[in-house]
């Protein structure tokens, strides 16, 4: 290498130009703490050879040497110089000297001075490797030449204004970030997480971050406050509050091996911004809950510092209609979480859910106002008074409870007159129609009827069904009765007909005694006559002899009997119409008909 | 033709009584008309106590009873006046008017389908027409099937009987849906609170426990009576007795 070096400087110094040439040495830090690395470096202005360099005792060459060289035209002269580099660090510390190097040039030897660095103990592990640092394609990737940043250059404190509180009350929790280099970016820019075991409440006044600086420990620090919030502890006991991670990035001076063309001409800027992901420690916070002597009755868990008032719309109203009583809360503390005790109403007085407005802000802690308004509809008349109105709190600071008093309300409620409008709550359905739209009576006639005058199933009723339904039965009846009397007519007088016959045949008889001939053959005839009409059911206008002779055969008499009673029948009606021309015997004749009549009888029956 | 004549006078006989009442409602009217409610009032309410009601009565007396605030009393009489005529827009809409100024706002569910279905069909004709269906309908039958009997031909036989049958049928509905709306007439389903605030006892006796209290206009359900009360029920289950005489039943 020495060799090399050797030629390469008898090269330079042929093309060199007339010039008292120098050589000096340079460090880039006369004071440095253990571990940081450091340049040293030779430069001769002109050509030169046998170049010796110290030793560098107490140091560590991290590396070197290296050589660079260039040229300058200066007023029409042109020079040229080398320099020879190393980076070296202090191992120890101490007061340290970097010995002299020299050169011949031309026939003459140079040397440079002896540099004293003085090494001093550093606050933090050495060497010791940033674990995340991170590369980006952008140049901001870690050049192994910078040097490496440390718990102690860069990291975040969180702080609370109290350690230990009372449950519900409100405390102050922020960040901040410290470097000792510049700090040109972090993120997030805001906590988005919630605290377990806490109500928080962002500050969202600061919303700009402001950097500032402070000495810690004699170091001088970049300093911006982050994540400003208030949290409000919602159970007692011991809670951690853990820890936020944010990531940073600073801006570290550097020298550094240009890489590139751009960065070998115009330089390295001589800083370098690294991105760092730092996290603080977990906080406790110690909760203690309230305490329970003096604790009054209608406290419902406001922790603060509160002022109150209590505002009723009007004092007497008519019953239906309604009013409106408000509460004002206003102040600082957990008043988001407030919240009213059950309104106590008497039972006529008809309220729905109130209506809350809030108007709440987190500048410098939280605070602002809210309001119940409640709408309440008295339903009866009366004097009412609206009592136990009043708030309490606890006031963290003071350590004891507050109880703000309202005054009592009390409220006239009017007899309703019924043409009051119905006041109409956003809860309710709508009433359509109101007391203006009720109809009129109805006039004329009313068509009254008897209240106790029910037709149906009434004994009326009941009559005025039995009576068709009787006539009905009567109706059949009396047909029945009257087809059967018919038949049976009929039928008596066909039974009787022989004792008919003979009947008038005996008054015949008579007549045979007294032997009027006229009169015996009439009523022989008449039985005859009458004996069949009976008999046969045969009308007179039906009595031709053939007819006679002709139903007697279908009746099951005997031929000779028939034509007997035929014979019999015409010797009458010759008597009847010729009397002297018959010449029987009348005795025979009132035997024969007699018999005839027996004889049909027993033939019919067969 | 007899009993025509005997139905036509019954019915003289029953308007003879009405007809003392007519120059009362005229009365009546007037003073409605000059808004001397209470006297309108005692009108109406004396033709009731002399056993005459119509649907229109009970509506006007439901108005006069509106009008001078008197709202369980007005709420009764516009739904006596509703279960007669059901169908009545006038009352319909006084008697909601007339809910909206109850203090206790119960949800107060309309009838089921089917039993509004059913109602609508027995109210259709009144009871008292349903008898005088059933009473002409069993005489055409009785007489036809009479006719039935006695003629020869085959052909007017067959035809009388047919309608006979119908006829007959129609007199068995007829009966039967008379029945049923008679019954419904009669039925006590409702009651009505009269007073402005009515406890209501657990038992039916005056010193037993009252649990809650219902007021004037409130329209409760009825479930039994004994004696002097009446076991009521509400919309939301809540169930007690009352004194007959302090609500309106129907």
């Amino acid at each position: 290498m020495t060799k090399f070096i050797y030629i390469f400087f008898i090269f330079i110094s042929s093309w060199a130009f007339a010039q008292s040439p120098t050589f000096i040495s340079q460090v880039s830090k006369n004071r440095v703490v253990i571990g940081e690395i450091f340049t040293v470096s030779f430069t001769l202005n002109g050509s030169g050879s046998n170049l010796v360099y110290p030793n560098f005792k107490g140091f560590d060459i991290y590396s070197g040497p290296n050589q660079s060289q260039s040229i300058s035209m200066v007023n029409g002269t042109v020079s040229q110089s080398t320099s020879l580099s190393f980076y070296i660090l202090a191992k120890t510390e101490g007061k340290f000297t970097i010995g002299s190097a020299t050169i011949m040039s031309g026939n003459q030897k140079l040397e440079t001075k002896p540099i004293i660095i003085e090494v001093v103990k550093g606050n933090a592990q050495p060497q010791q490797q940033n674990p995340s640092q991170t590369q980006q394609a952008n140049g901001n990737e870690k050049n192994q030449y910078s040097s490496e940043l440390n718990n102690e250059d860069v990291f975040v404190k969180s702080i609370l204004n109290k350690s230990k509180c009372y449950k519900g009350e409100q405390i102050h929790l922020s960040h901040k970030i410290y470097s000792r280099h510049q700090i040109i970016d972090f993120g997030p820019k805001f906590l988005a997480k919630s605290f377990d075991g806490f109500w928080n409440q962002v500050d969202i006044n600061k919303t700009g971050f402001t950097l500032n600086t402070e000495t810690v420990n004699g170091v001088n620090y970049y300093v911006v406050e982050i994540y400003n919030t208030y949290l409000f502890p919602q159970r007692t006991g011991n809670i951690i509050i853990e820890p936020v991670e944010l990531e940073c990035i600073v801006r570290q001076q550097t020298k550094r091996q240009p890489r590139n063309i751009i960065e070998q001409f115009f330089g390295t800027g001589g800083y370098e911004d690294v991105r760092v992901k730092i996290k603080c420690k977990p906080l406790k916070v110690d909760v203690i809950d309230l305490p329970t002597e003096n604790k009054p009755a209608d406290f419902n868990g406001a922790v603060g510092d509160f002022s109150y008032k209590v505002s009723i719309s009007k004092n007497e109203v008519k019953e239906n209609d309604a009013f409106n009583l408000k509460f004002t809360i206003s102040g600082t503390g957990n008043i988001k979480l407030v919240e009213l005790l059950k309104l106590n109403l008497p039972e006529s007085f008809e309220t729905y859910d109130p209506k809350i407005n809030e108007n709440i802000k987190t500048i410098g802690g939280v605070s602002g106002s809210k309001t119940y308004d409640y709408l309440i509809i008295p339903r009866e008349k009366g004097d009412f008074v609206l009592n136990n109105l009043g708030f309490s709190y606890f006031d963290a600071s003071k350590k004891k409870y507050v109880s703000i008093p309202a005054p009592d309300i009390s409220i006239k409620v009017l007899q309703g007159d019924g043409t009051s409008a119905q006041i109409i709550s956003s809860n309710k359905k709508e009433v359509k129609e109101t007391e203006n739209d009720l109809r009129y009576i109805k006039t004329g006639d009313l068509n009254l009827k008897q209240t106790d005058a029910e037709f149906f199933s009434s004994s009326k009723h009941y009559i005025l069904l039995i009576i068709p339904f009787l006539l009905f039965i009567t109706g059949l009846l009396v047909m029945k009765q009257h087809i059967k009397a018919n038949s049976n007519i009929q039928l008596v007088k066909e039974r009787k007909a022989a004792k008919l016959a003979k009947k008038q045949l005996s008054i015949a008889e008579k007549h045979l005694k007294t032997n009027s001939k006229d009169l015996f053959f009439y009523e022989v005839l008449n039985a005859l006559n009458n004996y069949i009409g009976d008999k046969f059911s045969m009308s007179v206008v039906d009595f031709s002899k053939e007819k006679i002779s002709e139903m007697l055969l279908s009746r099951n008499v005997k031929e000779e009997t028939t034509n007997k009673f035929i014979e019999t029948l015409n010797t009458c009606e010759y008597a009847k119409y010729a009397p002297s021309a018959v010449t029987a015997d009348l005795n025979a004749v009132y035997n024969d008909t007699l018999n005839l009549i027996s004889k049909i009888e027993e033939q019919i029956k067969k | 033709m007899k009993k025509i004549k005997i139905i036509l006078l019954m019915l003289i006989i029953t308007s003879v009584k009405v007809f003392a009442n007519t120059d009362l409602y005229i009365q009546a009217e007037k003073l409605y008309e000059q808004k001397k409610y209470d006297e309108a009032i005692l009108i109406y309410e004396s033709i009731l106590s002399s056993k005459l009601t119509s649907p229109k009565l009970y509506y006007n007396l439901g108005n006069c009873y509106f009008k001078t605030n008197q709202i369980g009393k007005a709420i009764y009489n516009y739904e006596l006046a509703k279960k007669v005529n059901p169908k009545d827009d006038d009352t319909k809409v006084n008697l909601k008017i007339a809910n909206t100024k109850t203090i206790d706002k119960i949800e107060n569910k309309e009838n089921y389908f089917i039993g509004a279905l059913k109602n609508s069909i027995l109210n259709y004709f009144t009871s008292t027409i349903w008898a005088w269906i059933s009473v002409i309908s069993l005489i055409s039958s009785l007489f036809l099937f009479f006719l039935f009997f006695i003629l020869n031909s085959m052909v007017l036989k067959r035809v009388g009987f047919f309608i006979g049958i119908i006829s007959f049928i129609v007199f068995v509905g007829s009966m039967v849906l008379g029945y049923s709306s008679l019954i419904l007439k009669n039925e006590i389903n409702y009651a009505i609170i009269l007073p402005h605030e009515l406890k209501v006892h657990i038992e039916p006796t005056s010193n037993s426990d009252t649990k809650f209290s219902l007021h004037e206009g409130t329209k409760v359900s009825v479930i039994n009576q004994i004696s002097q009360w009446v076991n009521i029920k509400l919309e939301n289950g809540n169930e007690g007795w009352v004194e007959s005489s302090n609500v309106g039943l129907f």
